[in-house]
């Protein structure tokens, strides 16, 4: 597993500098316009960007066909992309919150928020993987920006239309029970998400 | 003599390809040259051997373990070399190193280095930038670089020059001096097997034909060359295959059963497969 992880850091050196500007820029955009839902999308986006480059240079060379010849096995490949990715996020939402707090000075709302925020994040990440390893970077790149935006347009569309008494009872019990629940559930999905693509990846024929 | 590797009854179905009931050992201290035309089956052994595909009857055992439940410390006595560079292209040797040496208990940066130093490829560019004849040396290098007893090698020399194809075939030959390790080879270029190998096993269309040393194969088989009236008195059950001409008749006969006046000529390794192919089966 350290070797795959080794590798992926290795592989993804030229593009931590392009990340780590495109963050910069999602941040300035956030400080400046207070749009704080792009921010989502640009962690979620970004830290899955760095599995999907990784799985693009690996099917571009048949990597996986050549490691299974080593001592690695398909679970571990597999491992090695969620961990990937839930390292970016983390990181990213570590450098979102840190640019908040100095452009906007250090509250607990902050952290909640980018707490939320890397929930968020990790949910799609545990969505958009095993997608990945079905149809392949190619193939799977359509669906990931359709599962990206989507909610980014469709959540906020269904808060308007909700009646007004509704919406302020969800955002109580989000309030109240939100870190609770989102907790679970990121860790819940993050795990079958993990056990479905080793599945999809044991299918497989390299 | 131990067997390195043991198939039996190996098959694989394809919509277009049917791999049949395939039986070969592979003797420790040998170098065994698996030949056949594009589409013969032997990208498909060899996949099926390495488990990375799977398959539907037959047994296949890997340094004497089931293949489909092969541990860990046995793939470590194994080196893969495929017919493309496996490595993502914006990592340099140095990182590939770092890679192997921590997916390889028994990686040794000695033997990667003294090979490094060998094929002459340079520690701190990317595979990107080597030719074809440096990313297969340097698949090699990885294959050779965590003590295999091992190698299986598909097409690995097929695209490279004679001088780069000798100095690949020489480290066959020295990798063979310890008589626990085999090569099991595929490739298209029969003249390199001439050179190096000890056995033969030859797939056609998706059925193993024989397996047989090389010096058998020279000793079975040979060349005859001569008249259309001068064929037609050969014995047919010595003829193999044969390529008619307006000059004559070549053909491919079993040795032992042409008279021993007759003028016949050795038959090349790919002499035997191209009239096999084109004209019977053995």
């Amino acid at each position: 597993m350290m070797g795959l992880l080794y590798k992926e850091m290795k592989t993804l050196k030229t593009q931590v500098i392009l990340v780590l500007l495109m963050a910069i820029f999602f941040l300035l955009m956030d400080l400046f316009t207070e749009n704080s839902s792009t921010m989502v999308g640009a962690i979620a986006v970004l830290s899955i960007m760095m599995s999907m480059t990784t799985m693009a240079y690996d099917e571009k060379v048949n990597w996986n066909r050549f490691v299974l010849t080593t001592p690695v096995t398909k679970s571990q490949i597999v491992g090695s992309k969620y961990l990937l990715g839930i390292f970016f996020t983390v990181a990213l939402s570590l450098i979102f919150w840190l640019f908040r707090a100095i452009g906007k000075g250090f509250h607990k709302e902050q952290t909640v928020f980018t707490v939320a925020l890397m929930g968020m994040a990790l949910l799609y990440l545990a969505v958009i993987m095993p997608i990945l390893f079905k149809f392949g970077v190619e193939k799977a790149r359509y669906i990931f920006f359709a599962i990206i935006f989507l909610p980014l347009i469709l959540v906020p569309m269904i808060f308007k239309n909700l009646d007004a008494g509704v919406s302020k009872n969800l955002v109580e019990f989000g309030t109240k029970y939100g870190f609770l629940i989102g907790c679970v559930l990121v860790v819940v999905l993050l795990l079958g998400s993990h056990l479905l693509s080793v599945r999809i990846v044991d299918a497989k024929e390299f | 003599m131990e067997n390195l590797l043991e198939v039996r009854g190996l098959t694989k179905h394809y919509p277009q390809f049917d791999l049949k009931d395939a039986s070969f050992n592979l003797p420790a201290g040998v170098i065994m040259g698996f030949i056949g035309e594009n589409g013969a089956g032997k990208s498909t052994t060899l996949k099926l051997i390495l488990n990375l595909i799977r398959k539907d009857g037959g047994t296949i055992s890997l340094l004497g373990h089931d293949s489909t439940q092969l541990p860990p410390e046995l793939r470590e006595e194994i080196g893969v070399v495929f017919d493309e560079c496996n490595i993502p292209e914006m990592l340099t040797s140095a990182e590939v190193r770092g890679t192997m040496q921590r997916l390889y208990r028994t990686w040794d940066n000695g033997i990667w280095s003294a090979y490094m130093d060998a094929f002459k490829l340079p520690d701190h560019k990317k595979v990107n930038d080597f030719s074809r004849g440096m990313k297969v040396k340097l698949m090699l290098a990885i294959a050779l670089s965590h003590h295999p007893r091992l190698l299986l090698l598909d097409e690995a020399t097929s695209g490279l020059d004679p001088v780069i194809r000798e100095e690949i075939l020489e480290v066959f030959q020295k990798f063979i001096l310890d008589e626990d390790h085999s090569i099991l080879i595929s490739t298209h270029i029969l003249s390199d097997l001439e050179k190096v190998c000890d056995y033969v096993l030859f797939i056609h269309e998706g059925r193993v034909r024989f397996m047989e040393t090389r010096d058998e194969l020279h000793d079975e088989y040979a060349l005859w060359k001569g008249s259309q009236t001068d064929f037609a008195l050969l014995d047919p059950a010595a003829v193999v295959g044969k390529r008619r001409s307006p000059y004559g008749v070549d053909a491919l006969v079993l040795r032992h059963t042409i008279p021993a006046n007759a003028t016949l000529e050795p038959a090349s390794i790919e002499d035997i497969m191209l009239y096999i192919i084109k004209d019977g089966a053995k």
